[in-house]
């Protein structure tokens, strides 16, 4: 039970010299010119306050009250058995303090286990877990980063009017910006446009990827991962039915609300799955059969320029910060294009006459 | 020992009577915290009657002889009895009366009336007798003083009037005689032990008893009971420790106290029984006399500055023995080991004791104590914090002894004084060198108090971002909240 070092002290011989005022004595205080303060920072208020204090204990401490109840039971003869049950020392339990958190845990491999799965790489924006810092950054670029998105929105613009020119008979330019450029410019001004990088989410990779698709189609040919693997995020869908029942609804209508709950305005309706922590979310594009079966299965973003007849979703993408996402408006489709409106020489700008569908 | 024999015995026991006991003792026990709470918590003391001496004399008793034996035989009979006119008198007349026998009996009736639940049975009744059984403390006879001397122990508690009274009728005086008396037998210098304890502990004590016994002369006999002499048992050491204890924490003169030499006897003892401990030979109840010592010992270190009590303290291995005890009773009881580590913290103000902690290696052994709640591992902190306090080279050989890793669980942990601690102690070496800081960051301690930052009690944030803010490696760039 006790240590072999504490034994041998105590049972030391006598021709040990025991005395304290033989031991030698270590330097007391703190170099000169290190930085000590115990009276706080610049603020000036105390941070740290303590000092060493002895403490006396009067007879009604509770400190006491433990070895008094010993003593009275010995005294009224009840103290003495082998087997009572007396209040054993207990190892301190852990806790997370992250705030809103406070689980409570016996072994520090609990709660480490449970801090490096729930509070360790999190994104401040949307309070997801991410599995490692690097897809934390890759999180935050692609959701978060404003710039990202506004150039990932023009590309869908731009894909959208490309996809758009092929059916439509008038020549157009693509209008950035609302600008009209000839056909120089407009080359130019491609060829300038950054374009938004998926990262391919395999470690060591570096592959660069322009859309969402073209990521994961690599990512399943390359790297082997499995079609089913959870690609991109699940947003929190608070109201995913409404989603659900707007898309059936609309049919064939261009205007898809995408019913967000959270700040980005990129949803993916799914299934009824739970929702998500991780950066990973199951790509329901090859399931069939949950949405639309005449349309295509919905992406996320990317506006798949292959399919002729497919309607052309959009994507409300919120290029403002998170505050300023209203949440009750969701369907901010600035840069569709509807099938039946024309920008261009010769068309109609803007819609004509009254009960026109849409 | 008689008083610890006959709960042997009852520890004999098997089976559903043993049960029955623990539940019993369960029960009791809970009365007893209860009592604590109320600041009612009394015992008093029943001598067993070992040798039954009552033959065949009823016949020659007179009829107030016979009183007496009616008290004897049943508890019962008390309010009956006592209903009777003048019988306390008729005891006290037997108390003096010329027939030895008699004499016993009386006292007998006496000490269990006093003993005596029965709201009936209280001082006032008993006041007629205290004068004579005080006067009786220094008489010839051990059986018959210890008799009326744990009578008397029990009055002591009922009342401050009582007490004022048995002040005034010159029960320390008498006490101080009778233990010179009878300083070999054992059994009534238990009961010398136990009553001075009973009239020093009741609450209220006024501000004249303990003076009175301080300037009496009982210090000194009660310090020379406190021998290892194994032959005198435990019982009587265990009474005179408790009386030191009693007076060391009322703290009306614990200089006076030291001047007498308390303080190197009650090291000394401790240091003794230290050494029991390590050999192995815990003998049964010995808690019930280290904790008393450690008490006063604890309480005694505040009469003085440290540099003036150090040659009472002069033995480095009462430093080993106040580590040994929580190791050794840590698991039976937990506040044993607490309120020696609480003794430790009162000694680690010196940086004497603070460096002879490192010499003797005993910092480990503390720094094992910090996983354990139940208060031991704060003030285990307590002490770490002392000695990180007195300056760089402390805080090295902490480092060295391996603080660090242990500080990063304890930051861990669910209680929040336990966080304020660490993070303190944890300030102190960071600040004294850099090497610490780096040494802590290495531990991966970092994303522990960014941890904490996020938390809702202030104290731990507060000084979590301090930590971060002021005290880190500058190489480390972490993310601190506005």
């Amino acid at each position: 039970m006790l240590q072999p070092e504490l034994i041998q002290l105590l049972t030391a011989s006598d021709l040990v010299d025991l005395r304290i005022d033989a031991i030698p004595k270590l330097q007391v205080g703190f170099r000169p010119g290190c930085f000590f303060s115990s009276s706080g920072s610049q603020d000036g208020e105390a941070k740290l306050t303590f000092i060493p204090q002895q403490i006396l204990l009067n007879k009604d401490h509770e400190l006491f009250e433990d070895g008094d109840i010993h003593r009275h039971l010995y005294l009224q003869n009840l103290s003495t058995c082998p087997a009572y049950d007396s209040p054993t020392a207990r190892q301190c339990e852990f806790r997370c303090y992250i705030s809103g958190c406070s689980q409570v845990f016996s072994t520090v491999e609990d709660y480490e286990h449970h801090y490096n799965t729930l509070h360790r790489h999190v994104c401040s924006s949307c309070q997801r877990s991410l599995p490692s810092a690097r897809l934390l950054d890759i999180h935050i670029q692609e959701w978060h980063d404003s710039l990202f998105s506004i150039l990932a929105e023009r590309q869908d613009m731009v894909a959208n009017i490309h996809a758009h020119k092929r059916t439509c008979t008038h020549t157009h330019y693509v209008a950035h910006s609302g600008l009209d450029l000839d056909q120089s410019m407009h080359t130019v001004f491609h060829s300038l446009s950054p374009r938004p990088k998926y990262q391919c989410l395999v470690e060591g990779c570096g592959s660069k990827f322009r859309t969402r698709d073209q990521r994961k189609d690599h990512m399943i040919k390359i790297h082997k991962y499995p079609s089913d693997f959870m690609f991109d995020k699940v947003k929190r869908i608070k109201n995913i039915k409404i989603a659900k029942k707007n898309m059936l609804q609309k049919g064939t209508s261009m205007e898809v609300s995408m019913s967000v709950s959270e700040p980005e305005g990129v949803c993916e309706v799914l299934s009824d799955q739970p929702e998500e922590e991780e950066y990973m979310e199951i790509n329901h594009s090859l399931e069939p059969g949950i949405l639309d079966p005449p349309s295509n299965p919905i992406n996320t973003v990317e506006l798949s320029t292959d399919h002729d007849t497919a309607p052309i979703l959009s994507v409300t993408i919120q290029p403002t910060t998170n505050q300023q996402r209203p949440q009750h408006n969701r369907e901010r489709h600035s840069y569709r294009v509807p099938r039946t409106v024309c920008f261009g020489q010769g068309s109609v700008q803007g819609f004509r006459g009254h009960g026109r569908r849409i | 020992m008689w008083r610890l024999n006959a709960v042997r015995h009852k520890a004999g026991r098997q089976g559903s009577d043993l049960e029955e006991f623990k539940f019993k003792r369960r029960e009791h026990e809970k009365e007893l915290r209860r009592a604590r709470k109320d600041s009612q918590l009394v015992s008093k003391r029943l001598l067993l009657n070992d040798d039954e001496e009552e033959d065949g004399t009823m016949d020659t008793l007179a009829s107030d002889q016979v009183l007496v034996w009616a008290f004897h035989f049943s508890s019962l009979s008390f309010p009956y009895v006592l209903r009777q006119p003048n019988s306390i008198a008729i005891l006290v007349t037997n108390l003096c009366g010329p027939n030895p026998q008699c004499r016993l009996e009386a006292a007998r009736c006496l000490h269990e009336l006093s003993h005596s639940p029965h709201s009936e049975v209280d001082s006032l009744r008993l006041r007629q007798a205290t004068p004579y059984l005080i006067t009786f403390l220094s008489g010839q006879s051990p059986k018959f003083t210890e008799l009326c001397l744990y009578t008397l122990g029990n009055m002591c508690p009922d009342s401050e009037n009582v007490r004022d009274m048995l002040l005034a009728q010159g029960i320390i005086p008498a006490l101080n005689n009778c233990i010179q008396i009878h300083r070999t037998n054992l059994a009534v210098v238990e009961a010398v032990g136990f009553t001075l304890s009973q009239l020093i502990s009741a609450n209220y004590v006024t501000g004249t008893i303990i003076p009175a016994v301080l300037a009496s002369g009982l210090i000194p006999r009660l310090l020379s009971v406190l021998t290892p002499d194994s032959q005198f048992g435990l019982g009587p050491v265990i009474e005179c420790a408790w009386c030191l204890h009693y007076l060391a924490c009322s703290n009306v003169d614990n200089g006076a106290l030291v001047a007498q030499g308390t303080l190197l006897h009650c090291t000394s003892l401790l240091v003794t029984l230290g050494v029991a401990v390590a050999k192995g030979s815990i003998e049964e109840g010995i808690e019930l006399l280290i904790w008393p010592l450690l008490r006063c010992v604890g309480n005694l270190l505040l009469s003085g500055p440290l540099g003036a009590l150090q040659p009472q303290l002069n033995d480095s291995r009462l430093l080993a023995a106040l580590c040994a005890f929580p190791q050794a009773f840590l698991q039976t009881h937990p506040a044993l080991a607490r309120e020696s580590i609480w003794v430790l913290n009162n000694l680690t103000d010196s940086s004497v004791f603070c460096s002879a902690l490192f010499y003797l290696n005993l910092v480990p052994a503390l720094i094992q104590l910090l996983p354990f709640s139940h208060g031991i591992n704060i003030m285990v902190l307590r002490v770490l914090g002392n000695i990180a306090h007195q300056g760089r080279e402390y805080c090295l050989h902490l480092a060295q002894a391996g603080l660090l890793p242990a500080l990063c669980a304890t930051l861990k942990m669910a209680d929040t004084e336990v966080v304020t601690f660490s993070l303190e102690v944890l300030g102190q070496l960071m600040a004294s060198d850099p090497q610490l800081a780096e040494e802590f960051v290495r531990q991966s301690g970092l994303p522990m108090l960014e941890a904490i930052q996020y938390s809702n009690q202030e104290t731990i944030r507060l000084r979590a971002t301090h930590l971060l803010e002021h005290h880190l490696p500058p190489h480390c760039t972490v993310r601190t909240l506005p």
